[in-house]
């Protein structure tokens, strides 16, 4: 199931939860502890658009690089040889 | 006295159901060596009484948290004689990955499937005798908030302590389940603090604690690091045969209601991203945004800036001569500090007025539409869809835009986002533009404006595209994006950002703009003897000498060389230079009519090409060179712009004028 999780976001242009645990017959709470899953694994990465500004940079009074609330799973090396496979 | 240890994912009900078990017979400590509370309790059966362990909420039975850790090291080490799982029934699915685990670890579990009520209330329907088939161990239905199913749970707790645990049997596939026997009968030889098929199957799963404890095993260890050497690795596909086990188990004994709900967000992501129409209306959404932003910013709120400053010119210059000041310090006082720092500080509505409605847009969630939007064009062109989050971050500043690019993993792809940042226009460069759109286009401000941002998205696009066939070639990563639903925009929210970036527009006037005022306003009165601000001084002789360079641009005079000059130490001192070289202004207005006098329309457009596209400022290039590490990089990025916008603006303004205009 989790390489069909995997195939699922190779294959959808924007992370719908409810689409992709449609697609697989789970529930989205299952869906989120797979992706969590895969991430640890080192299949996917995900980051939420900005790894900056946990400390503010000198002379920067913008307290946060990125306020687009956005969050984005990408398939790593691992995860594009475990499709492949 | 017999123990049973309460075990659940976090907000199962667990809690709930120790306290109405124990009642007040418990007692908090904490679990040995971790800061994760341990709360014990008892109660009493027929005469017999009873030891409660309340194990920490957990959805998994590994080693990456001390929950985790804890709650799996009782289980193993502390051998309670019945584990009882807290499902919470509304999200079973989720659950019965704790209980798989429960199961391979051999434990004498019973099932309390909690929160029926709240099941029954979202239509879920599970038949509890399914289940229990299928997991072979009792389960009962309870609502421990309500205390109903409780007296039914102790009795069959009580009733299977006496009863030897059911050894599941677990397959992961022929070849899994060999590797599990072939370690598993080396485990047999060493003393062990954990079952030897467990620890196997832990070990093939890479878990870090049992890695450690192998660490002196040689033949483990052996076994081990052969798989690895031949890339045998087997987590993915256990983790994966324990979901595809849940999700058989739940397919058998669970029935939800089979509706699809279309919320709000859903309905208007249908046209707003659409393929055909999310593009124009990204476009026309921001050319509102600017034409909203001329409306408010300069016919309803800038009047009242300009005018103040030119009053507080007045009066601070009448202060200056009642005191007597020296003459050097009424210049540089109202020529130097009010002429060159106001004629930044009087655009501080209209800047405030875009960053509030940009605020707005990026609150709502509509700006992470507009990088999904994006997304296609920037695949198109080879770019990373990334690209595009940093590129709107460049928006307010470039700096930060840089720092933004440190998400995309690729090298080609971060060096691409990078590079093509500048051109993406800052809050700084805003006064440059608003005081050329005040001479020339007073009457399309926003559609001047818009086309100007729109000029730099698409040269970021092609030099990005050109970047990427060149200097960087390979293949962009895949990634997905979540988008955030829908939200009213909250007032503190879009206030917080807006008055982040005006306040550090105005700051940065009042510290690095001051400064680079200050120096240049010193290089405008020397040598001594000289008119000020006369081409005979130090600032005119260098923007003499640099001013050829841009005469086939049209803009080929001292002050506009000298204010570009400027602009590469901070991009808003090209307005201060103008306004003090020009005019020595106190109000906006005469800048702008000393402007109108030295430009043609021909020739502001040229000028502002260049000042879009040309050497971003030196805090943009020392990112750069912080980021990159490199000094080459850090040397290109201050060249290649230049020469890109000198180009284009010289193209502009020949083309123009064979043209006629």
């Amino acid at each position: 199931m989790l390489k069909e999780v995997l195939k699922e976001i190779k294959d959808a242009k924007v992370y719908s939860k409810q689409q992709i645990s449609k697609n697989l017959g789970v529930s989205e709470n299952v869906l989120d502890d797979m992706i969590k899953t895969l991430v640890r694994m080192g299949y996917l990465n995900e980051d939420l658009g900005s790894p900056t500004c946990e400390t503010k940079c000198a002379g920067c009074s913008v307290s946060s690089c990125n306020t687009i609330p956005i969050k984005m799973l990408g398939i790593t090396e691992k995860g594009e040889d475990k499709i492949n496979s | 006295m017999q123990t049973i240890a309460l075990v659940g994912n976090p907000n199962s009900g667990k809690t709930t159901l120790f306290n109405v078990l124990t009642g007040s017979n418990q007692h908090v400590g904490n679990w040995p060596g971790v800061t994760v509370e341990k709360k014990e309790g008892s109660f009493k059966h027929k005469g017999a009484v009873y030891n409660v362990v309340d194990l920490p909420g957990t959805y998994s039975l590994g080693a990456y948290s001390e929950d985790e850790l804890v709650a799996r090291d009782f289980i193993v080490k502390g051998n309670p004689d019945v584990v009882i799982n807290v499902v919470d029934a509304t999200n079973i699915e989720r659950n019965l990955y704790l209980t798989t685990q429960l199961l391979e670890m051999g434990a004498n579990v019973i099932v309390a499937l909690n929160m029926m009520d709240e099941a029954e209330l979202k239509k879920i329907k599970i038949s509890t005798e399914a289940l229990s088939e299928a997991l072979g161990v009792p389960v009962i239905s309870t609502i421990a908030a309500k205390k109903k199913g409780i007296g039914e749970l102790i009795e069959s707790t009580v009733d299977i302590i006496s009863q030897k645990p059911r050894q599941i049997v677990f397959t992961y596939g022929n070849e899994i389940d060999n590797e599990i026997l072939n370690l598993r009968d080396l485990l047999k030889e060493e003393s062990l603090p954990y079952p030897a098929g467990w620890m196997a199957l832990k070990l093939l799963e890479s878990d870090k604690e049992m890695l450690l404890i192998v660490d002196g095993m040689k033949k483990v260890k052996d076994h081990l690091d052969t798989l690895r050497l031949n890339n045998v690795d087997y987590e993915l596909d256990i983790v994966d045969k324990r979901y595809a086990y849940v999700n058989g188990i739940s397919k058998r004994c669970v029935e939800k209601p089979d509706e699809e709900i279309v919320t709000a967000t859903d309905k208007i992501d249908k046209v707003l991203t659409s393929r055909l129409f999310g593009l124009p209306i990204f476009g026309l959404i921001m050319f509102l945004v600017f034409q909203l932003t001329f409306v408010i910013g300069s016919d309803f709120l800038g009047g009242y800036v300009e005018t103040a400053i030119g009053y507080f010119g007045v009066l601070v210059e009448g202060l200056l001569l009642t005191l007597g000041s020296p003459d050097w310090l009424v210049s540089f006082v109202i020529e130097g500090f009010i002429g060159g720092v106001g004629a930044v500080l009087v655009f501080v509505p209209l800047i405030m007025v875009l960053y509030f409605f940009l605020a707005i847009l990026e609150d709502t969630g509509y700006m992470a539409r507009a990088a999904y939007i994006m997304d296609g064009i920037m695949r198109a062109v080879g770019l990373h869809g990334k690209t595009f989050i940093s590129m709107i971050v460049g928006f307010g500043c470039n700096v930060p835009g840089i720092m933004a690019t440190r998400t995309l993993e690729n090298k080609k792809d971060r060096m691409i986002a990078i590079l093509i940042n500048p051109f993406m226009s800052c809050g700084a460069r805003l006064p440059i533009y608003l005081v050329f759109i005040a001479a020339f286009f007073p009457n399309n401000g926003g559609l001047v404006l818009f086309i100007i941002y729109a000029l730099g998205i698409a040269m970021a696009l092609l030099m990005g595209k050109i970047f990427s066939k060149t200097l960087f070639k390979g293949e962009s990563s895949h990634f997905i994006m979540e988008l955030p639903p829908y939200r009213l925009p909250s007032a503190s929210g879009v206030l917080r950002d807006m008055w982040e970036k005006v306040w550090d527009f105005v700051r940065r006037a009042g510290t690095v703009i001051f400064a680079v005022v200050a120096l240049l306003w010193v290089l405008s009165v020397l040598p001594m003897g000289v008119e000020p601000y006369s081409q005979e001084s130090i600032l005119g002789r260098i923007g003499t000498f640099i001013a050829p360079m841009f005469a086939p641009a049209g803009f080929g005079t001292w002050q506009a060389s000298v204010s570009l000059f400027a602009g590469i130490a901070a991009k808003e001192a090209v307005v201060a230079v103008l306004g003090m070289v020009y005019a020595g202004v106190s109000e906006g207005s005469e800048l702008v009519t000393a402007i109108q006098g030295s430009f043609t329309t021909l020739s502001a457009v040229s000028f502002l090409v260049m000042t879009l596209l040309y050497t971003p400022c030196a805090a943009v290039i020392a990112t750069v060179k912080k980021e990159t590490n490199s000094y080459k990089w850090a040397a290109f990025m201050a060249i290649y712009p230049f020469v890109l916008a000198w180009v284009l603006a010289v193209i502009v303004y020949q083309v123009g004028s064979l043209m006629g205009f």
